[in-house]
């Protein structure tokens, strides 16, 4: 079932930092409206979005990256499944290919544990922290599609199950 | 196809700085979102270097355009989803030049169709100011009447804004028309 839709000018949407959590903030109160685990879960939702969005936006902007960024949010049972269909250059693509197969191929809460102690040592910026943050915390299923050379989609699953009821 | 008012046709939603689409068949938009998707848009248009760019120079107040994007980003959803037939709703918002443009699209019945194009067209060629005050007094003196009718006439009269619609059947669908409603807001 599809949820909604939407569409970015991704020159617009780096202007302002603020952009990524008024719209995790939206789109999470759009799909838990209809939970009856509301306040848990829009904020869970909400910070887990936020963290895949802050990521696109520091990529895209450090990279200068312009095009458009489509988000489609769908929901099947238990899962709701949100797609970031974004512009990429090769950097961009290895930037998410590595970091999104190094959570699928470790352990995340090791591969989170890591990513902090580098950056408290200031022996790496890890700026893919956010992602592993969202793999190892949130138990999400995070996945990836490479599309045409200069597009790339980030998959996220979220099963809402498992929340307990305020 | 039908245009009445006046409608850009050079903008489209794929022009839009944003653009979200709705599945109210699948997805119901309780009435409590209806506020939340325009505060959205709203704080959304005003957070872009665009009207930032516009009040440090002193041509736009973006208080006052959080208001009015809001407002009738509010009225013109609020409609779609009170009248729409089936299919998507989508809504498309950017700024262009001195103005903000939100674009909204939904599906009616042939013959909500006609009655909205005559609606429209009324609001198209009358005194909004006299229609607004009719109306009043027209709701005043029915008890079984409502607000229904007046938001696009506050949109005009309180916001300056310019309407336009236009109408297109659908292939294979001879009984559901499209309505793209535009909403030029002057940015102040």
């Amino acid at each position: 079932m599809s949820i909604i839709n939407s569409h970015y000018s991704m020159q617009v949407f780096i202007q302002d930092w603020k952009h990524c959590d008024q719209t995790s903030n939206y789109f999470a109160q759009l799909v838990g409206a209809s939970h009856p685990l509301a306040k848990r879960y829009i904020n869970l939702l909400s910070t887990i979005l936020n963290e895949v969005l802050e990521i696109i936006f520091r990529q895209n902007k450090d990279n200068g990256i312009e095009g458009s960024m489509a988000i489609s949010i769908k929901q099947e049972g238990d899962y709701v499944f949100t797609t970031f269909d974004i512009p990429v250059n090769d950097s961009g693509k290895f930037f998410f290919t590595n970091a999104i197969d190094t959570i699928n191929q470790g352990d995340t809460k090791l591969i989170y544990r890591r990513a902090l102690q580098a950056l408290a040592n200031n022996s790496d910026t890890c700026p893919q922290v956010g992602l592993y943050d969202v793999a190892a915390n949130y138990d999400v299923n995070i996945d990836y599609q490479t599309k045409d050379h200069d597009r790339f989609a980030i998959l996220i699953g979220i099963h809402y199950g498992d929340i307990v009821v305020d | 196809m039908v245009m009445i008012g006046q409608y850009c046709q050079s903008f489209t939603v794929d022009d839009g700085d944003i653009r979200l689409q709705f599945y109210p068949d699948d997805f119901a938009i309780e009435w409590q979102q209806v506020g939340m998707v325009a505060n959205y848009l709203s704080n959304y248009l005003t957070s872009g270097d665009y009207l930032k760019n516009r009040a440090a120079q002193g041509t736009a107040n973006i208080e006052d355009m959080v208001g009015s994007i809001a407002y009738v980003a509010n009225e013109l959803f609020e409609n779609a989803i009170k009248f729409n037939e089936q299919g998507a709703i989508e809504i498309a918002i950017a700024t262009r030049g001195d103005k903000v443009i939100i674009l909204l699209t939904n599906q009616l019945t042939v013959d909500q169709s006609t009655d909205f194009q005559s609606h429209v067209k009324n609001i198209a060629e009358s005194d909004a100011a006299m229609m607004f005050f009719e109306k009043v007094e027209a709701n005043a003196d029915n008890e079984e009447s409502s607000a229904s009718g007046l938001g696009l006439l506050s949109m005009v009269m309180d916001y300056n804004v310019i309407l336009g619609w236009q109408f297109d059947p659908i292939k294979h669908k001879e009984d559901i028309v499209t309505v793209r409603t535009m909403a030029q807001l002057p940015i102040s």
